[in-house]
């Protein structure tokens, strides 16, 4: 027997409800997508108007460093449920 | 690379690149550090403030995945914030060589302006610092203005050491001058701009 919460939405007509889990696996997929475009302007930026290389470099390998990990928690958390 | 971008004229020496006081951007990113920090202290305070006031507790058990999961979206996006600030602050520059003052100005992703000025129109330069923090740190604003068909000035704020930067741009101006004054021939050969 299915004993996830749900997020009830009567009121909205939309739907009797939604799973929750589905509801924050929609939502890890749009923070994806949104990562994903974030990323591509940060590069962008980062590869075309830098003054220094190294700076470039670094500056990549921090946002991957903070970025993936949390990624993984996301996606470890969407897992779960 | 943007010194490539900005093609440099033969023998035209950059003297110095200026960003924005490191405290502009450590403010900035301070206060991204405490929005990141919210919502964890508002959880505790959530669990533990009935708690220690006897009026019951509040539990999240059951839903540990889903908090998780909410305060690491509110820090990726937080760090996407960050990163924005960064971007802006590297990428926002002054490059001053010995003919020109090359201002460029990152508004936000895909906004940005470069405006490039000839030292030899360059009329007047001005800086202020206002406030205790400014005076403190040794930062300010610094104004230049440029004679022309139409008058043209342009402004940056958070510009660190004012008056060494106003310094450098006057003697590199002084210098210019005399080299003009000595080759009077650049002026007709197209190097000195219209």
């Amino acid at each position: 027997m299915d004993t996830a919460p749900v997020l009830a939405l009567p009121q909205l007509g939309i739907a009797p409800s939604l799973p929750t889990g589905d509801v924050v696996t929609l939502v890890f997929y749009i923070v994806i997508g949104i990562y994903a475009i974030f990323t591509a302007v940060l590069y962008y930026h980062w590869h075309t108007y830098t003054s220094d290389k190294k700076m470039s470099t670094a500056t990549y390998i921090a946002y991957f460093a903070i970025t993936i990990p949390l990624l993984i928690v996301m996606c470890s958390s969407v897992l779960i449920f | 690379m943007l010194l490539d971008k900005l093609d440099l004229e033969p023998e035209e020496d950059v003297l110095t690149v200026v960003r924005k006081h490191w405290f502009v951007l450590a403010s900035q990113l301070a206060g991204i550090s405490v929005v990141a920090l919210l919502p964890m202290v508002l959880l505790t305070i959530v669990l533990q403030v009935p708690k220690a006031a006897g009026v019951g507790t509040f539990s999240i058990e059951g839903y540990t995945p889903l908090v998780t999961f909410a305060l690491a979206t509110w820090l990726l996006f937080c760090t996407f914030s960050a990163f924005v600030i960064w971007t802006h602050y590297y990428l926002d520059l002054w490059v001053i060589t010995d003919r020109r003052i090359i201002a460029v100005e990152q508004i936000h992703f895909f906004n940005r302006t470069v405006a490039i000025f000839r030292l030899e129109r360059l009329q007047d330069i001005e800086f202020s610092i206002k406030g205790l923090i400014q005076t403190f740190f040794n930062f300010g604003t610094i104004s230049a203005q440029t004679a022309g068909h139409m008058e043209a000035n342009f402004t940056s704020v958070g510009m660190p050491n004012p008056d060494q930067l106003q310094a450098t741009i006057q003697k590199a101006l002084d210098a210019r001058l005399a080299e003009l004054n000595n080759r009077p021939n650049l002026s007709a050969s197209g190097l000195v701009g219209e």
